[in-house]
C-alpha cells in the first residue's frame, strides 16, 4: 500500500528532528551544556474541545520583555530557554472575556527541558480602541467579534448595542448597515510557571450551525448526512458527517468566517445536495429578510432584491395557505410570526 | 599560539557547508528516494544549495531546521513559498508574530501535514458517501503512473532546455 503525502512529509519530518543538530550550519561552538534552561506550553483549544489554530500567545517577564508566537494546527505554542521561573501567560489578542484557563499539567521531563536563550522583544500593545463597525452584508456579531477579538456575547450585550440588540433580537441576523459597537479590548493575563502546559479554551469559536430538513412539513430523521464547508479565507476545513436528529437537525460546528456550508443529505439514489450562504439572512422585519426565509423554506422566489413583486406575493399566498392564515399575499404580524417560528429565527 | 586567518576561515567555512549539502542530499535521497530518482547529483547539490539560501533568509539557520525546511521544498517544489498559491507559506515563515524563525517553520509544518490530512479525509468521506467516483485498484494504478510519469517531466532538471534554435 502506498503512502499518503501526509505520511511521506511526517516521516520525513521526523527523520530530519531526530538525525540533525540544532548547531547552525558552519558553528563550531555549541551552547554550554551546563545552562539548564526550561519549556513552557500553551494548547488553545475552541467550544468544540479541538485545537485551535493561529492564536497569537504571548508570554511576558516584564513590562518590556515579551515573547509571542501563534498556535499550530494542533492549537500548541512551545516556549524554549527560559530561566525557571513564573511569567504572565495571555492571548494577547483577545478580550479578557473571550478566553479562559480550563487546566493545566506538567510537562514530562524530556519536554521541561530546554537550551539557548529566549529572544525577549518589547512588542507594542494591540490596539484597544472602541469602533463602530458598519455591518455589510454576509457578517453578524459571531463573525465580527471573532475578527476583533471577543466573545460574541459580550459584543451583543455591551450596552451601546442595547437599541440594535432590540431591533434586531438575533445575533447573528444584522441588516447591512446597522452599526455595530466593538468595545475596547480589555487585558488579561494568567501566571504561569516553567515546566507546565497551559490549556485554554477560546470562547464562543467555533460557531454552532444546525440546519433543520423537513418534508411535507414532517422532520427528515435519523438521515445521514456530509457537510463541507468553505471560508472567506479558503481554510482547509475539515468535512463532518452524521444522522439527523429526531426533529430532522443537521448539527455541526464551523468556523466563525464560514461562508458557505454543502449539506449533502443522504446516500445512493436519494442523496440531494443543498448549499447554503452564511450568515446572509436579513432580519426579517425587511422585505429581503422575508424573501430569503421563504426561499429557504422552497417557495420560488425569482427575485430576493427586497422589491414587493408578484413572485414573492405568491410565494407569501402559498405560505399562508400551508399554515392555515388568513391568504392576503401581504407580510402581516401573523405571517411573519409563523415565518419566524419555522425558520427559527 | 595558533591564528586563523580570515581567508582560511572562508576555505573552512565553504567546506563545512559542501560537507553539509551533500549531507543534505544523502538525507533527502533516502527520504524522497521516488520524487529524487532522476535528478543527478550535481542538479541535486545546486538545488540544495539555492533551498539553504533562501531558508537563511528567513532565519532558518541550524542543521535541523534547513533539513525540515528542505524537506517541504521537495514536497511542494523548490521555491514553493514563492508559488502565488502559496502565499501563505511566505506569511507563516515570515510572520513577526509568530515566534523566532525555528517555531515559524514548526508551525508552517504542522499546518501543512493537517491540510493534507484532511484533504485525504475530505476524499474519503466523499467516496464513502458517493459523492466522489470510488477509484478501483486497476484505475488507480493507471492514475499512478500518469502521474509519475509527469512527475518525471517536471522534475526532469539535469536536460537543457530546447529553446529550438539546436538542429
Amino acid at each position: 500500500m502506498t503512502s499518503t503525502p501526509a505520511e511521506n512529509l511526517k516521516a520525513a519530518d521526523q527523520a530530519a528532528q531526530s538525525h540533525s543538530s540544532q548547531l547552525g550550519v558552519g558553528d563550531t561552538a555549541a551552547p554550554c551544556p551546563l545552562k539548564q534552561r526550561h519549556a513552557l506550553e500553551a494548547r488553545v483549544i475552541g467550544e468544540d474541545d479541538k485545537p485551535l489554530a493561529d492564536i497569537g500567545v504571548e508570554l511576558r517577564k516584564s513590562a518590556t520583555e515579551k515573547l509571542r508566537a501563534k498556535t499550530d494546527a494542533n492549537g500548541a505554542v512551545r516556549y524554549d530557554g527560559l530561566q525557571a521561573g513564573g511569567y504572565q501567560l495571555s492571548l494577547y489578542e483577545l478580550d479578557q472575556e473571550a478566553w479562559e484557563l480550563v487546566n493545566q499539567e506538567p510537562l514530562p521531563d524530556a519536554l521541561a527541558k530546554s537550551s539557548g536563550d529566549a529572544s525577549w522583544q518589547d512588542f507594542p500593545p494591540p490596539s484597544r480602541e472602541k469602533i463602530d463597525h458598519l455591518v455589510i452584508e454576509g457578517e453578524c456579531v459571531t463573525k465580527l467579534a471573532d475578527r476583533y477579538g471577543f466573545f460574541p456575547d459580550t459584543v451583543w450585550d455591551w450596552p451601546d448595542n442595547a437599541q440594535l440588540k432590540q431591533s434586531r433580537k438575533d445575533m447573528n441576523v444584522l441588516a447591512p448597515e446597522d452599526t455595530l459597537v466593538i468595545p475596547a479590548r480589555r487585558d488579561k493575563e494568567i501566571p504561569a510557571q516553567t515546566g507546565n502546559r497551559y490549556h485554554l479554551k477560546r470562547k464562543g469559536i467555533p460557531a454552532k450551525l444546525k440546519i433543520r430538513f423537513l418534508i411535507a412539513g414532517e422532520p427528515r430523521d435519523n438521515v445521514p448526512y456530509l457537510v463541507s464547508v468553505t471560508t472567506l479565507d479558503a481554510q482547509t476545513v475539515a468535512d463532518q458527517q452524521g444522522m439527523t436528529d429526531a426533529e430532522g437537525f443537521v448539527s455541526v460546528f464551523v468556523p466563525p468566517n464560514a461562508s458557505t456550508a454543502t449539506v449533502v443529505l443522504d446516500k445512493g439514489e436519494w442523496q440531494e445536495t443543498y448549499e447554503f450562504n452564511i450568515g446572509y439572512i436579513d432580519p426579517i422585519d425587511t422585505v429581503r429578510g422575508v424573501q430569503g426565509r421563504l426561499r429557504d423554506l422552497g417557495y420560488d422566489i425569482e427575485n430576493e432584491g427586497g422589491v414587493m413583486d408578484e413572485s414573492t406575493r405568491a410565494a407569501i399566498q402559498l405560505f399562508q395557505l400551508n399554515h392555515k392564515l388568513p391568504v392576503t399575499g401581504e407580510i402581516d404580524m401573523s405571517t411573519r410570526e409563523q415565518l419566524k417560528k419555522i425558520y427559527l429565527t | 599560539m595558533l591564528t586563523i586567518r580570515n581567508a582560511q576561515m572562508k576555505v573552512l567555512s565553504a567546506q563545512q557547508r559542501q560537507k553539509f549539502v551533500d549531507a543534505m542530499c544523502e538525507f533527502l535521497r533516502l527520504q524522497f528516494k521516488q520524487e529524487l530518482e532522476g535528478i543527478s547529483q550535481t542538479s541535486l547539490e545546486g538545488k540544495v544549495s539555492a533551498a539553504l539560501n533562501n531558508a537563511s533568509r528567513y532565519g532558518l539557520r541550524s542543521h535541523r531546521d534547513c533539513c525540515r525546511y528542505l524537506n517541504l521544498a521537495v514536497t511542494y517544489g523548490w521555491e514553493f513559498e514563492q508559488l502565488p498559491e502559496n502565499a501563505w507559506m511566505l506569511e507563516y515563515l515570515t510572520d513577526p508574530n509568530a515566534g523566532n524563525p525555528s517555531q515559524r517553520l514548526q508551525r508552517l509544518i504542522c499546518q501543512c501535514i493537517y491540510k493534507m490530512e484532511v484533504e485525504e479525509n475530505n476524499r474519503q468521506m466523499h467516496e464513502a458517501f458517493g459523492t466522489i467516483e470510488n477509484l478501483d485498484a486497476d484505475e488507480e494504478e493507471q492514475y499512478d503512473e500518469l502521474e509519475e510519469d509527469e512527475l518525471l517531466i517536471a522534475k526532469d532538471w539535469d536536460k537543457p532546455f530546447d529553446l529550438g534554435q539546436n538542429p
